[in-house]
């Protein structure tokens, strides 16, 4: 009797083992997926992120110690080969693409979870143990099975005990961060639109330091209140003169939060699009959660809006400031302030000319595609309403390196790559495939699993940039099944005969597709890649 | 019972003041010692810190480290991550530590070095504060705050003897603009520049432009652009009109607050030249960097590899192509060049090994003095194995070594304490 609750208890802490460096696995997912536990259990579906080699050791366990004898033995062997899976493993914190950061509430969730299992587990094989009298065994590998699959509800249950916490410690944080913006007092551009906003912010927060005065501005593509506040706490520091802050809107109101949080003293918008349109619902509500911002503007303020964006357009007028500016590509309603009367594709990127008050200024930058061109015009256009020089300006964009996967064009062993791999867009798309266009290349590729998250315009806009794409692209390799039918139809349409479409179901069968189409003086258009989290293969 | 007493009589006895004493001094010595073996000198070499050039300096530390002798040296290596941080641990000999940052540094221990001259070594920092002792320190830094006098300034109120020039040398040399006007003002040649402040650009950057073009030298294109404090090839640029100036002028501002523009000298060919300390300092042979397999254009000088230079190429300034002791350069430049290097390392103070940067105008053969590196890329190695008489880099290392010693000692001499004689009168 003793040594089978010996035994019991070694399996139970080899499931253990087992637990926690499974735990420590999905805690980095699940910190890359920002703690969101919906997104994090439809990550856990889609990758399939289950625990085979447990299910596999358990399930024959179970099986085993059902109808052979040697119950105990089982145990012992099953239970040593779970603990060694535990510790052959690789630490997450220093493997992978992204590596698993702990932080305190990274901590806190682990502990927690490791409290509540290690309940579980102790009181599930205790009553399995003392229940189950002959058929124990049987009923502890079924609930050791059970709880090995169980591990991300562990990790959810813990998150949601610790969301009390987390809410007051993260308002605490942001009123700290209030406070340091308050002290510091630097002059607030807020910088919002369906896309384009971190590009500009980029180029703007560059050009303000360079040419004004010290400039705060968050990192990469951060754009929410929690991401602000930490940029802020680590970051602002006294004598800042100027900040620029993204802001993200993924329905009515968070722009008036942020505005909120980091009033804004001028704005700039970049376009009004279909973006998130799933979760705003429709494309009023979209216009009106970017006017958000305009509104936020004292009367005077500036703001600065895409004068080709309809939407854009719509809210300069319906909200005038003491500095209003429109610019764009467009100038046939001769309204533009700032606006690009000529441009080209060059090998090393882009010449242009823009139009300023009146004053033509050329320039050729490294960067591709209209789309970094008009949110340089943003900054531009800014830069210079905030009393910047306007060729110091120009200076500055002219020598602007891109953020990573937006447009860029590469040359690697003779094939050029136009990379957008970054969250594509309509207006990005069309860009992308005008310098693949413009690009000297024998043949023309292009790679895409289309776009998303644009609800019912989906099907419409992917046809739409596949039919443009058709028109001058010689192969087309169609990436997943969501826009599989719009964009292969979409080609079609534009002229490209049906056997120079390869559909494939995975992102490696793609790249493998490829390297077999491309040879030297090609030029590969990679548009909207998947993100990493995605992009690795996961081993459980 | 009877037994026990006398028993603890005697253990009470042994245990004296005296013998206790005893015993401690004779396990200090034996460990200091290492159980009687010859004591190895502690060598910290720093590394990494808030640079740019932060990943060129991992690569010159490692590099820098599998050289040393270990007959002699206890390598310690102390690693400043990006934010400034000390740590020493094991696995900073190991690359993938760097490549798994931040989660490895969970690895190592963070350390410090407490600014006053009793500190003996590093901190850890933690609860119980351990120090680590350390005989010398080696800096194998790149860049802003390890290159340019800050660490320095740090060693000198540790009162800690470390390898290379000391404060002042090492920020006049890592002042582009001061070091030429140094240099100028004792006859080695220059090219004409000026130095260029972020602030007045913003006040107007048509009068900067305007100051520019007055410039005596400046007065035409081709013009070169470059950060002043900055060691390596980031946020350069030539201009060659008004729009690629004003590109050139935003871009170096980008990563200086002060930028110097130059004469831009079209037939260009560079050479490098390294001194070494000693009883009298030596030059080594000269180099000629090359690029694919031509002569050094202003260009592929600076804009070779690109900002990529750290990443792809990990031998670091080893690993570039180059014609060491080109056989075509006339001799009489080599020459001229190395008089110019031995007198500048002598003007500006330098200690330990670094490279003067010099260009040669083929157009006229005129030699001008670029720049000084006072903790050079691989820390220059390369040149000393071509040396005749050759010194390697295990040797090198040696020399330096010695050299930090040997400065410390003559510091020594110099009476500081000056006790009180105002407040205690």
């Amino acid at each position: 009797m003793i040594l089978s609750w010996v035994i019991a208890a070694y399996a139970v802490a080899g499931s253990f083992m087992v637990f926690r460096y499974r735990l420590r696995h999905y805690l980095r997912y699940f910190q890359q997926e920002e703690y969101d536990g919906k997104r994090f259990l439809l990550w856990v579906g889609e990758c399939n992120a289950f625990d085979k080699k447990t299910l596999v050791v358990a399930l024959l366990a179970m099986a085993l110690t059902s109808f052979v004898p040697y119950h105990l033995v089982i145990t012992a062997i099953a239970a040593t080969m779970l603990a060694v899976t535990a510790f052959s493993g690789e630490d997450p914190t220093t493997s992978g693409k992204k590596t698993l950061i702990m932080t305190p509430r990274a901590i806190r969730i682990y502990r927690l979870s490791v409290v509540l299992y290690s309940t579980a587990i102790v009181v599930g094989a205790t009553a399995a143990l003392a229940l189950g009298r002959h058929g124990a065994f049987p009923v502890l590998w079924f609930l050791l099975l059970l709880l090995s699959q169980s591990v991300p509800l562990w990790l959810l249950l813990a998150t949601k005990i610790l969301s009390p916490g987390e809410k007051r410690r993260q308002r605490k944080y942001s009123l700290e961060a209030k406070r340091i913006l308050a002290d510091v007092d630097p002059y607030v551009v807020g910088i919002t639109g369906s896309y384009g906003k971190t590009s500009t912010k980029h180029i703007l927060g560059e050009m303000l330091q360079t040419t004004l005065g010290t400039t705060f501005w968050p990192d990469k593509g951060v754009n929410t209140v929690m991401g602000i506040t930490r940029e802020i706490r680590e970051k602002l520091s006294p004598g800042t003169e100027y900040a620029v802050i993204e802001m993200g809107a993924y329905h009515q109101g968070s722009i008036q939060k942020l505005c909120d949080f980091t009033p804004p003293q001028a704005a700039i918008i970049t376009a009004v699009g279909i973006c998130h349109l799933e979760r705003f619902g429709s494309e009023e509500a979209i216009y009106r959660g970017k006017e958000e911002l305009a509104k936020a503007v004292p009367d005077d303020g500036i703001i600065v809006c895409n004068g080709d964006d309809t939407g854009a357009r719509n809210i300069a007028k319906g909200n005038p400031k003491m500095t209003t500016l429109l610019y764009g590509f467009d100038n046939s309603k001769e309204d533009l302030d700032c606006w690009m009367s000529s441009y080209a594709v060059v090998d090393s990127g882009m010449t242009f000319t823009i139009d300023w008050k009146g004053k033509e200024y050329q320039g050729s930058a490294p960067f591709f595609g209209t789309t970094a061109l008009s949110n340089g015009m943003a900054a531009f256009a800014m830069a210079c309403a905030l009393g910047a020089d306007a060729e110091f300006a120009l200076g500055v964009l002219c020598s602007h390196e891109p953020v990573d996967n937006r447009l860029q064009v590469k040359k690697s062993g003779g094939v050029t790559y136009v990379n957008d791999a970054y969250n594509s867009n309509p207006v990005g798309f069309a860009a992308a495939l005008d310098v693949a266009k413009a690009l000297p290349a024998k043949k023309r590729i292009i790679m895409t699993p289309g776009m998303i998250e644009l609800g019912d315009r989906q099907e419409a806009e992917n046809n739409k940039a596949a039919r443009k794409a058709g028109s001058f692209c010689d192969y087309a390799i169609v990436v997943g099944e969501t826009n599989r039918k719009s964009i292969a139809k979409g080609l079609r349409d534009g002229g490209m005969p049906e056997e120079n479409i390869f559909l494939c179901n995975s992102r490696d069968d793609a790249f493998h597709n490829l390297a077999i189409v491309a040879d030297d003086g090609d030029a590969v258009l990679i548009e909207n890649d998947l993100p990493d989290l995605y992009e690795t293969k996961v081993r459980f | 019972m009877t037994l026990i007493k006398p028993l603890l009589n005697i253990v009470f006895n042994l245990v004296t003041p005296g013998s206790l004493k005893l015993l401690g001094s004779t396990l200090v010595v034996l460990q200091k010692n290492k159980w009687l073996k010859m004591k190895k000198k502690q060598i910290a070499v720093l590394f990494g810190g808030r640079s740019v050039e932060h990943e060129i300096s991992i690569i010159t530390a490692l590099q820098l480290i599998e050289a040393m002798d270990t007959t002699r040296y206890d390598a310690i290596p102390v690693y400043v991550d990006q934010k400034g941080k000390w740590y020493c641990g094991e696995k900073l000999y190991d690359k993938d530590f760097y490549r798994t940052m931040p989660g490895s540094l969970k690895d190592v221990a963070q350390v410090t070095l407490m600014p006053h001259p009793r500190s003996q070594g590093l901190t850890v920092v933690d609860k119980k504060n351990k120090t680590i002792p350390v005989d010398v320190y080696l800096l194998a830094f790149h860049g802003q705050y390890g290159e340019d006098g800050c660490v320095q300034g740090l060693l000198e109120l540790a009162d800690a003897p470390y390898t290379g020039c000391d404060v002042m040398a090492s920020s006049l040399a890592m002042n582009k603009e001061h070091c030429k006007a140094v240099l100028k003002a004792h006859d080695i040649p220059v090219l004409p520049g000026i130095r260029i402040k972020r602030d007045d650009a913003q006040r107007s950057f048509n009068d900067v432009r305007t100051k520019i073009f007055a410039t005596k030298g400046l007065e035409t294109f081709p013009l070169f652009v470059k950060p002043c404090h900055l060691g390596s090839s980031v946020g350069i640029g030539k201009a060659s009109d008004m729009p690629s100036l004003n590109a050139a002028l935003a871009n170096a501002f980008k990563y200086d607050t002060e930028i110097i523009v130059e004469k831009c000298v079209e037939e260009l060919l560079e050479v490098n030249i390294s001194v070494i300390e000693g009883d009298t300092p030596k030059a080594s042979a000269v180099e000629i960097p090359i690029s694919s397999g031509d002569a050094l254009s202003y260009e592929d000088k600076y804009l070779r590899g690109g900002k990529n230079k750290g990443k792809s190429n990990t031998q670091g300034m080893a690993g570039l192509t180059r014609d060491i002791d080109p056989q075509n350069l006339d001799v009489a430049i080599k020459e001229k060049i190395r008089e110019y290097a031995l007198k500048a390392y002598d003007i500006i103070g330098c200690g330990g090994v670094v490279r003067f940067d010099f260009m040669v105008d083929t157009a006229n053969d005129a030699i001008y003095f670029n720049e000084l590196n006072p903790i050079p890329g691989s820390m220059a190695y390369y040149l000393w194995e071509k040396t005749t008489p050759r010194i390697l880099y295990t040797e090198m290392i040696d020399i330096i070594i010695q050299g930090a010693e040997r400065r410390k000692t003559k510091k020594k001499g110099v009476q500081e304490d000056f006790g009180f004689k105002a407040l205690k009168k």
